[in-house]
Parts: structure tokens; C-alpha cells; sequence
């Protein structure tokens, strides 16, 4: 039982740190949007692992799923339109072009 | 009117002019020449209805708390006895001559207002410092009397020289007090009291203090308290009366105009440290070591300011290094424990000093040359009033029989000679005595008997509009030659006042004292006539054949030398310290202080270098960290 939880945790790692990655390495904001998807996924994966495996009350971990998809979906949405508003102040959606606040 | 409304009108009434003319009346030149005359004469009758007034040998304390805390009390007020009023009448007196006299010298100097001024500033200085009741006042005053002879000194301050001789004045007498100052507050320290009283420095008391034995105790180093005391006073006294080694400032103050060195010669300045001197006699004589270092100090400067003046060709320098010598003389007297003896030279010295330097005036304002062989061929014996007073000046000096200069000088030379262990002091002052014979008679026959005899004086210009000041001045300098002549015999009358015998002043005329300085005399006047006076002598003095000799006394036997390089390099390489740790600790701290906090900005305003990764490298590295340590536990 507990190799089985250890396996979904394994996974929800290997998406966490693929997330990671991607908003470290990647210049384009809406690839970064997505790999911050991926890590929210990443915990939610986790969250109803948890859920499955330990003796909480059962729906518990199901219901704090559905909120981070609501929140990822308000979250992609205000990203999305800031991508948008940078887009056309700048006409590109480079993170480079967003450093005027350097030292 | 009391004793103590003459006290404060004598002081006050210069002091007023001094304000008046300073907050505006400078603007009218006149109005501030008649209003320092007259207050001048007012302080002259207040300080002789003073002399007048007090009973000989009484002491009248007159003062007020002036500054007080439970620790100590700074008094103002009068002490006035037979001494310190006796001294407030030369002051009065000649203060009030030499105002007479600069009416005249100074008729066309356009800055005479602050003249006058600073003048009536010097003569309220000079005599709070002889009424005070405080040594603190004493003090107070005693610098002021420094402030006024800078200003005086320096009043033509547009000459570079006369700005130099001021800042030399100031600063080499500051030198001394700065052991006067010392010395006082080991006094106020160190002043029996009863418990609880505050402290203070009233002359009383430390006086009592003093004859009662009760001012005991050890200073550091197993130093006699009384002994250390007398010396950092004598330190102050050094300074301000121009003895070895800080004398070297009062042959240059004659920068200022004529008047204000007889005055700062004869009756305030100089004669404030003789003045001091006389006033705490029993502490620099109750202890052996003090009295003995003031009269070695005194003898040898005596001897070596006799020297200088013995080959310096300029009149008023001459009378200048003879101040110094004669300064001397009256310490030699007050060291050698004769109040009398010392204080009635001062008087006598204060009347011929002030008429030859007046004297000096006329024959500069005559021959527009301080150089006794330009007045010589210039005015030579054309101005009467200038003759007799160069005459009966320098015969009072030289110490010629029953003249001021002599009757006071003898009494000094026989209590030194009566002295027991005294016998070297003695001869080296009869020596002293012999070249002061030699430097007067060679300053008369320079001026009187020029070269090649009297001769053209048609180029002498007594216009008509020098001839009214010119006769205000002769008219002061007449009055005062008549009244030297009579001084020398008011020894007793100066004796009583002071309270003591006047057998102390009496002269034993066939005595082997007298037949020495006689001899002295004869030896020292005798010489000069060879040198200067006599039909074909050469002029230039037996130490002309010596040129060593004659160059190291025309250097003033190099102690001014030895002062500026002092200055140049004791003081500068301290300056030099000073700057070292300014810069170096001081300046660097902070300027280490402002430069970090520039780095520290540079490198933090690096850190924000707008590249959204790294925030979030930095962010997820610390974020590490911190679960790593907390998971630790």
C-alpha cells in the first residue's frame, strides 16, 4: 500500500520538477505559464494521493483538487492576460523585454 | 566720594570710551579723541584720589561673587592697598600723558578713532589687572591687556611686519600663560578652605595662605607644591615683562605706532608681569628654588639685553632691548626679596622709559627715520623739547647720580650686594649696569654729536601743518623730563605708601655699593664717549672689532633663530602628526563609512538585475535551504 503511494508521489515529483524547469529555463512567458501548470499539478496529484492512501475523511483531498483546478483556471486567465497586455506594450512575450525595474 | 565708586570710575570711565567709540563715535574723529582725553583724566584722579584715599598699610577688599557653584567662586572687585594703588597711579598717570602726547602724533592718522579706542581698552585692562581683588579677574584682564597690545602692536596692519610683530606678541606671550594658567588652577586646587566653603583665588587669601605655611603639599614626581606653583607663574611673568627665553617679541612690537610702545613700555604690558611678580612676592620667595631660577632668569637677561642694545642702530629697538634689561633689574630687586626695591624701579623706569620713547617720537616724526644716524644728521640737537628729554632720559638710564634711573637701580644693586651668597648676581648686575652706561651715552652721542658735527638741518620740515601737534608733543615731553628729575626722590614717599621703612629706599652715598656702580658708570659712559662722542672717533663701537660677537648680539644672540625653528619644526612636525591622525583615523573612518555604504548599494542594486529566472533560482535555492534546516531537526 504504501509502494503504491510512494509510486504517485514519485510522479507527482518528476511533473513537479519538469514545471520547475521550464519556468527556469524558458525565456517565453507562455511556456513558463504552463510549466507553473504543471507543478500546481504536480501538488494536486499529490494532494489526492495523500487522500487515497491515509485514513482521512474520504472527499477531503478530492475537494481541495477541485479548488487548485479552480484556481489554476483564475490563475491561467489574469497570466494569459498580462501575456496580452505585455504582448501589445511590447510586441513580444519575452521575459527579457521586462527589466526596467534592474539596479 | 567712597574709595569704591573712584575704583569703579577709573575703570569704567576708559572702558566707556572704548565702547563708545567702537558702537559708532569712531565716525567722529574728533568726539572720540576729546571723550578719551577725558575720561583718561578721569581715570588719573581716580586712581591718585585712590592712592590718596586708603590708609598706608591697610588693605580695603571691595568685591562681589561673580561666578559662582558650590565648587568655586570667581569675585570682581577691588583689592586696594598700598601697592596695587600705588601702580594704579604710574598707570593712570602715564596713561593719561601718552593720550596728551597722541593727540599730537597721531593728528593725521585718518584711523585715530580706534586708536584712541583700543588705547582707553589697554588702560582699563591694565588697571583691573592692578585693582582686581581675584586672581581669576587678574587673569581675565591680563589677557586683555594681551588683546590690546596685539591690536595696538598691529595697528598699522596693512605693513606685513607690524601684522608679524602683533601675532608674535600674542602668541609668545601666550606661550608663558599657558603656565599661568596652570599654575592658578594648582593654586585654586590646592588652597586651604574650610569644608563645604567654595574654592576661590581672592590675592587675600592666597596671600594669607601663603605667610601662614598653611599652602603645602607635593605636586607629581615629588615636586615641592609651592616651588611648582611659583614656577608656571613666573612662566606668565616671563612672557608678559619679555624676559629669557620669551623675550624676543618686544624688540619687534615697536611695528606700532611710537606712543603705544611708551606705553606698553613704562606703565601697562611689561610692567604687568613685574606688577605680578610684586603683588605674590612671599610665594615666589618662600620657596628657595623659584626665587633663585627668577633672579638667575633675570640677570642673565639683564646682561643679555644690555648686550643687544649695545650694537642695534635703530632708536627704538635700542630702548626696546633696554626695557628688557631694566624689566630685569626690577625682578633682580623682587627676587631678591625687596618689595620696595623693585616696585619703586618699576616707577622710576616707568617715568624716563615713557620720556624717552616719547622723545623717540619727535625725533622720528622729525627725521621720517627710526635710525639713531639719520636722526643724528638730520635733526640732531634742533628740537629742544627732544634733547632734554633724550638727555635727561638717558642720563636717568644710564643710572647718572641722583636721577630717577639711578636712585632706584642703587637700592637694587645694594640689596643685592648685602645678600649673602648674592656676590655673583651682584657682579654680573653691576656688569648689567656698566653696559646700560655704555648703550645710553652711545644712543645721545649718536643723535647729539653726529658725524662730521651738526650740520645741514635746512631739509627738517616743520611745516605749519605739523607745528600744533609737534608742540602738544614737546609740551608732554618737557612736563615729563622735569618730572623725571624729581622722581628719583620720591623713593620714601613710594616706601610709606607701600608700608614699609623708608630706610629700605634711603641710599648710603659713601658706601663701596655706590663707589662700584660709580665705577660702572664712569667705565660704561667713558667707553662709549671714546667710541662715539670724542672729536675723530670712529663711530662703530670697540665690538666692531669682533665681528662674532658683534653679529650674534645684532642677531639677538640668535634666540629668535632659536624660536622660529622651534616653530618650523617642533610645531610643524606636530601639525604635521596632528594632520596624520586627522586624515588617517578620522577622515578615513568616515570616509571608509560612506564609501561602503556606496559599495554595499552597488552590489545589492547588481543583485536586481531584472532577469526573472534568477529571482526564482535565488528564491527555490533559499527556499532549499530553509527546508533542509528545518527538516534537520
Amino acid at each position: 500500500m504504501s509502494e503504491a503511494l510512494s509510486t504517485y508521489l514519485m510522479i507527482s515529483c518528476a511533473l513537479f520538477a519538469v514545471g520547475l524547469v521550464g519556468v527556469l529555463l524558458r525565456r517565453n512567458l507562455v511556456a513558463m505559464l504552463i510549466g507553473v501548470e504543471l507543478m500546481l499539478n504536480a501538488v494536486l496529484i499529490n494532494l489526492v494521493a495523500f487522500a487515497r492512501f491515509t485514513d482521512g475523511q474520504p472527499g477531503i483531498g478530492q475537494v481541495f483538487a477541485l479548488f487548485i483546478i479552480g484556481v489554476a483556471a483564475a490563475e491561467a486567465a489574469v497570466g494569459l492576460s498580462i501575456i496580452l497586455a505585455v504582448h501589445r506594450a511590447r510586441g513580444a512575450i519575452s521575459v527579457d523585454s521586462l527589466e526596467e525595474l534592474k539596479g | 566720594m567712597s574709595l569704591e565708586a573712584w575704583a569703579i570710575l577709573s575703570i569704567g570711565a576708559p572702558l566707556l570710551t572704548f565702547f563708545t567709540i567702537l558702537l559708532g563715535l569712531g565716525r567722529w574723529p574728533t568726539a572720540a579723541v576729546a571723550l578719551s582725553i577725558i575720561t583718561a583724566t578721569i581715570a588719573c584722579v581716580g586712581t591718585w584720589m585712590l592712592a590718596l584715599g586708603i590708609e598706608a598699610g591697610q588693605v580695603y577688599d571691595i568685591y562681589v561673587p561673580w561666578a559662582s557653584t558650590p565648587d568655586f567662586t570667581v569675585h570682581f572687585g577691588f583689592r586696594l592697598a598700598g601697592l596695587s594703588t600705588a601702580m594704579g597711579v604710574v598707570v593712570g598717570t602715564i596713561h593719561l600723558l601718552v593720550q596728551l602726547y597722541s593727540v599730537g602724533y597721531m593728528a593725521h592718522d585718518p584711523a585715530k578713532a580706534r586708536y584712541f579706542g583700543t588705547m582707553s581698552l589697554f588702560a582699563t585692562a591694565m588697571l583691573t589687572v592692578v585693582l582686581a581683588a581675584d586672581l581669576a579677574q587678574t587673569f581675565i584682564a591680563w589677557e586683555l591687556v594681551g588683546l590690546a597690545s596685539y591690536l595696538l602692536i598691529g595697528f598699522w596692519g596693512h605693513k606685513p611686519e607690524a601684522a608679524q610683530a602683533a601675532k608674535k606678541a600674542f602668541i609668545m606671550t601666550r606661550f608663558g600663560d599657558i603656565g599661568l594658567f596652570i599654575g592658578l588652577v594648582l593654586l585654586l586646587l590646592n588652597l586651604p578652605v574650610e569644608s563645604g566653603a567654595s574654592r576661590g583665588l581672592l590675592i587675600s587669601s592666597v596671600l594669607e595662605a601663603v605667610n601662614d605655611g598653611s599652602l603645602q603639599g607635593q605636586l607629581p614626581y615629588g615636586i615641592d607644591l609651592v616651588t611648582g606653583i611659583g614656577l608656571l607663574l613666573f612662566c606668565g611673568i616671563a612672557g608678559k615683562s619679555a624676559q629669557f627665553p620669551l623675550h624676543t617679541w618686544l624688540p619687534d612690537a615697536m611695528e606700532g605706532p611710537t606712543p603705544v610702545s611708551s606705553l606698553l613700555h613704562s606703565a601697562t604690558m611689561v610692567a604687568a608681569g613685574v606688577y605680578l611678580f610684586a603683588l605674590l612676592q612671599p610665594l615666589f620667595l618662600a620657596s628657595q628654588v623659584t626665587s633663585t631660577v627668577a633672579l638667575s632668569v633675570a640677570v642673565g637677561t639683564a646682561i643679555l639685553s644690555a648686550g643687544v642694545a649695545m650694537v642695534v642702530l635703530d632708536m627704538k629697538r635700542v630702548l626696546a632691548w633696554s626695557s628688557i634689561s631694566q624689566l630685569s633689574f626690577m625682578l633682580m630687586g623682587l627676587a631678591a626679596g625687596s618689595q620696595v626695591a623693585g616696585f619703586f624701579h618699576l616707577v622710576t623706569h616707568a617715568g624716563f622709559k615713557c620720556l624717552l620713547f616719547l622723545t623717540a617720537g619727535i625725533l622720528i616724526h622729525l627725521a621720517h627715520s627710526g635710525s639713531m644716524v639719520d636722526m643724528g644728521r638730520k635733526v640732531g640737537s634742533a628740537s629742544t623739547a627732544a634733547t632734554l628729554g633724550l638727555v635727561v632720559g638717558a642720563a636717568s638710564l644710564a643710572g647718572v647720580p641722583a636721577l630717577a634711573g639711578f636712585m632706584s637701580k642703587e637700592v637694587i644693586l645694594a640689596k643685592l650686594h648685602h645678600h649673602q651668597g648674592f656676590e655673583g648676581f651682584y657682579a654680573l648686575a653691576l656688569l648689567g649696569s656698566a653696559m646700560t652706561a655704555y648703550y645710553a651715552t652711545r644712543m645721545v652721542c649718536l643723535i647729539l654729536r653726529p658725524a662730521g658735527g651738526s650740520q645741514d638741518h635746512e631739509d627738517l620740515d616743520i611745516d605749519e601743518e605739523h607745528e600744533g601737534p609737534l608742540a602738544i608733543m614737546s609740551l608732554v615731553v618737557m612736563a615729563l623730563a622735569v618730572a623725571t628729575l624729581g622722581i628719583g626722590w620720591a623713593g620714601p614717599m613710594v616706601a610709606g605708601h607701600l608700608g614699609a621703612a623708608s630706610e629700605s629706599v634711603a641710599i648710603h652715598w659713601v658706601s663701596p655699593g655706590v663707589a662700584m656702580a660709580m665705577v660702572a658708570l664712569a667705565l660704561g659712559a667713558g667707553l662709549a664717549w671714546r667710541d662715539f662722542g670724542a672729536e675723530g672717533a670712529e663711530r662703530v663701537g670697540f665690538l666692531h672689532s669682533y665681528p662674532g660677537v658683534e653679529h650674534m648680539l645684532a642677531n639677538g644672540w640668535y634666540v629668535d633663530r632659536f624660536w622660529r625653528w622651534i616653530s618650523d619644526r617642533v610645531i610643524d612636525s606636530f601639525i604635521g602628526l596632528a594632520l596624520l591622525i586627522d586624515r588617517g583615523v578620522v577622515d578615513e573612518n568616515v570616509d571608509n563609512l560612506g564609501y561602503g555604504t556606496k559599495r554595499g548599494a552597488i552590489f545589492t542594486a547588481g543583485l536586481q538585475n531584472g532577469r526573472l529566472q534568477v529571482y526564482l533560482s535565488a528564491t527555490l535555492a533559499l527556499l532549499a535551504v530553509g527546508l533542509l534546516l528545518l527538516t534537520r531537526t
